[in-house]
Parts: C-alpha cells; structure tokens; sequence
C-alpha cells in the first residue's frame, strides 16, 4: 500500500460506505468530482439542477454529503437549492462551491444552510477531509 | 431509482477499493506530470491539471483526454451562450455574469490558466456593465480557449505517438 501514498497522498479508507451527490450543470465538472470520490469508495449521484436535487431527496436517498454548485443555471441556484434542501430536513453536510473567493459569497452560502464553502478548483485534500471528518462522525 | 435524474456510475470504469491488491501504475510514481514535458502547454494550465493526471491510471487510461473532451464541450456550448447575450439590447449584465461564471468555474477546474484568467476581466466588466470592454474581454476569452484546445490537442496526439509513458521496474504495491 505504500506506493498508493506516494502517489495519491490522501488517498483514504474510509469506514462507512458514504454517499454523495454532486449538483453541478456542468457534465465536466461532474464528472471530475464523481471521479475523485468514487476513488475513494464514495457512492455518487449526480444532479443537473437544483429540481433533480429535491427529487433525490424525495425519493428518500440517505446522504452523507452534497457538494452544490453556486452557479447552475442562474447565479445563485446553488444558494437557492441550499436553502430548500434545509428546509426540507436536509442534514447531510453541505459544501458549496463557486468561483468567488469573497466573504461575502460564503456568507451567502453559510446562511443559506451550507456547512463549508470551498472555492473552485476543489482540491481532492480537503475533499478527503471533509469525507473524513464525516466517516469519524457516524 | 426513479424520478432520479441522474443516478450515476461513473463514466469510467468504476473506481477501485483501496485494498491490498490495489496497485498504481508505475509510471504514476514520482514522476512530474506528463504536462511539464510538453512546453508548448506551459503557462496555459496550472497544477490543477495536474490534479486531473493523477487520477488517471491504468483503470481510467484515458481519462485526461476524456475530461478534457468533456470541458471542451461544455465550454463551447457556454461561449455561444455568452455570444449570443452579448448580442441581446438591452443588456442583461447580470445574466451575462452568470455565464461567464459558469465558464470560469470550469475553466478552474481543468486549470485553464489563461481562460480562467480573461473570465475574471470579463466578469469585472460585465459588473461595470460596460458593453464595449466586455465585447472585447470576450474575443480574448475565445482566444484563449482556442489557443488552449489546440495546444491540447496537439498534446494529446503526440501522447497517442508516442505510446503508454515507461513503466518503471520492480514496481511494490
């Protein structure tokens, strides 16, 4: 197993089988996230909009993060869907994303109910982080 | 899973556990990423490309080129968004905002250096609402992303010429 540090330093055994979903209108951008958690074990949906995202949660799926994207379609849909997903009795961590390196910008997310803001490029560390940290908790 | 837009495996072959039997391509290991032997590539894309290398293995031996693909593809289709709301009177600067957002966003996370960067310029214009320097913030953005795809391009190809990178000998696990 030593070469895997030496190449993916962060690669990490996770002990519970987590589960993602990544809300993001962009297929690139979906992708290079399902790819980061799923080499890690992460079960990952992918949603385009924040309406397939409420649609995940209806269908009763269980999960354990969701990293939203600040800008889909409209600029603050990532912000909106936030919003909906808490009051509808969300509580997997939230992540949000978004190009915007402002304070204000993370406020907005954080207010919105999100856990973590993270500003694009998301680095695969403080993803395995995050997963981590969420493992340890359950 | 119904009603489930997108339940979604990866597109790739599936990724593998971390077990014991896991092993890593040998080229992967302490080796420089494939890019920093290609110069023309050199100051169009950042580490974060490099992240996107180290993902691919010999599960995913295509990976880059196919994100890549992908990135290409959802960028064009966002800078004929952008054209065409450069074209609309009057002017909705925040919706032209929001697209180039959107491009910039990726543009982040490929590592497109160049792009990202005139997407910053065009995103302040489009704040100022000033028409004129969007339009020419714009034509740079195109550039860019031009210039980016076919430096690629030509990176790519050369990497089908020249073969799988070496492997090296000996490889632990």
């Amino acid at each position: 197993m030593a070469g895997i540090w030496e190449t993916y330093p962060n690669a990490l055994s996770l002990k519970h089988k987590l589960r993602a979903l990544v809300v993001n209108d962009s297929k690139f951008e979906q992708v290079l996230l399902v790819a980061v958690l799923s080499r890690v074990g992460v079960e990952t949906l992918v949603a385009d909009n924040e309406k397939e995202a409420l649609e995940v949660i209806q269908e009763g799926v269980i999960l354990d993060l969701i990293i939203m994207d600040r800008e889909m379609h409209d600029l603050d849909d990532g912000i909106h869907a936030t919003r909906k997903l808490r009051a509808m009795g969300v509580t997997a961590k939230i992540i949000g994303i978004s190009t915007e390196d402002m304070r204000e910008a993370e406020l907005e997310f954080l207010n919105a109910g999100a856990d973590e803001y993270l500003t694009k490029p998301v680095k695969k560390e403080k993803l395995m982080s995050i997963l981590e940290e969420i493992d340890n908790k359950i | 899973m119904q009603g489930v837009a997108s339940v979604t495996r990866a597109p790739f072959p599936p990724a593998h556990a971390l077990t014991a039997s896991f092993r890593l391509p040998c080229s992967r290991r302490r080796c420089s990423p494939q890019t920093l032997r290609f110069p023309p590539l050199e100051g169009y894309l950042d580490e974060q490309f490099h992240q996107l290398e180290e993902l691919q293995d010999d599960v995913s031996p295509n990976f880059v080129e196919e994100v890549v693909t992908l990135f290409f593809r959802d960028s064009s289709r966002l800078i004929g968004t952008i054209e065409q709301a450069l074209q609309k009177h009057p002017q909705d600067f925040h919706r032209l905002r929001t697209h180039v957002e959107r491009l910039k966003g990726s543009s982040c996370s490929i590592g497109a250096l160049k792009v990202k960067s005139e997407c910053t310029l065009l995103g302040e214009y489009c704040d100022e609402g000033n028409m004129d320097r969007c339009l020419r913030s714009f034509q740079k953005v195109k550039r860019e992303h031009a210039i980016l795809r076919q430096k690629l391009e030509a990176y790519f190809q050369l990497l089908r010429q020249v073969g799988p990178t070496e492997k090296a000998s000996g490889s632990g696990n």
